[in-house]
């Protein structure tokens, strides 16, 4: 691989992080969610971008 | 008005609180600045990809600014209207089955005030997440390809504007007839897809319809002035927004009514 710019790269990187600990952490707070909470927690880790989409718009368990 | 400004009040800590602020505009600063780096990196990912025989000459002409950010434009089309919709399916639904409606509604709001309320809550909140994005992407533009103009980009920018503004329109006068948040977002997905592919079947009569909005959008960027009929399709989408709302409150009262 070519050398590639870190300073153009890294934004995206930490914008998925920021999305994935603010996930991770929402998840951790809420009481209940929909369906276990170690799924959640699988989800979020492991699908990139997509997993903690899936977990804000489905995983909270409306009270 | 007070009653309208506190319910919005409402809407926007519910939103703080539940992670919309955070999520929306995230996911779509990363859908935004991914366009500009991949095509970007092109070159490099087709070397990297495999499966090309050895020696292979690819040769990628280097998109001008303007084209790269109309491909964002169209990145956005397709996932963006999709979590606008999902990100706004429930906000009706959900107050409705826990009860808060109720609360709500006994005391002097009209239905106008709370419709009004929800939908200004979930179009700021696109808008913020759209204008976080798009401008990201504008200066990524700006670093990695050439200079854009930025009235044209401020313009097209108004005008997609009005298409998310559409889309909510939507979401909330389907969350007025349907009491599921899935069959919300189905309904407000197809009907906004059906739209876009009748309009792309028989353009010769749909110049009015508010989809053909992103094709100004990114026209505008790609010829620096507006296309003829935007005109009528800004108006058009306005005043349809506008009705669906007014929709959506006779709808809410008579719902309410019961």
């Amino acid at each position: 691989m070519t050398e590639i710019n870190w300073a153009i790269i890294t934004p995206l990187i930490i914008l998925q992080a920021i999305l994935i600990i603010m996930a991770l952490v929402n998840c951790i707070k809420q009481e209940k969610t929909n369906g276990p909470k170690w799924m959640w927690f699988l989800i979020i880790i492991c699908i990139s971008i997509f997993g903690p989409i899936l977990y804000f718009i489905l995983g909270q368990k409306k009270e | 008005m007070k009653n309208y400004l506190t319910l919005l009040q409402k809407e926007l800590t519910e939103s703080f609180r539940n992670g919309k602020w955070i999520w929306l505009p995230i996911a779509f600063m990363i859908i935004g600045i991914t366009q500009p780096i991949t095509t970007y990196y092109m070159p490099q990912i087709l070397e990297n990809a495999g499966n090309i025989p050895e020696g292979t000459v690819i040769e990628i002409p280097t998109p001008s600014g303007v084209e790269v950010l109309a491909s964002t434009l169209s990145q956005y089309g397709m996932i963006g209207s999709l979590l606008f919709v999902l990100s706004a399916m429930g906000v009706i639904d959900n107050e409705r089955q826990n009860g808060a409606l109720t609360l709500v509604m006994v005391r002097p709001v009209t239905a106008i005030q709370y419709i009004a309320s929800k939908w200004t809550g979930q179009v700021l909140i696109a808008l913020t997440s759209f204008l976080l994005s798009y401008g990201l992407t504008f200066y990524y533009t700006n670093l990695l390809f050439e200079q854009v103009k930025w009235e044209l980009v401020i313009t097209s920018f108004l005008i997609y504007s009005l298409w998310i503004i559409f889309i909510f329109s939507v979401t909330i006068l389907a969350g007025t007839f349907i009491k599921s948040a899935s069959g919300i977002s189905a309904v407000s997905i197809s009907f906004v897809g059906g739209l876009s592919v009748i309009s792309n079947l028989f353009t010769k009569f749909t110049t009015w319809s508010p989809t053909n909005l992103r094709t100004h959008a990114s026209a505008i960027l790609m010829e620096g002035k507006l296309m003829e009929n935007s005109i009528t399709v800004i108006m058009t989408t306005i005043g349809l927004s506008l009705l669906l709302l007014l929709i959506a409150t006779f709808q809410f009262r008579r719902l309410e009514q019961y």
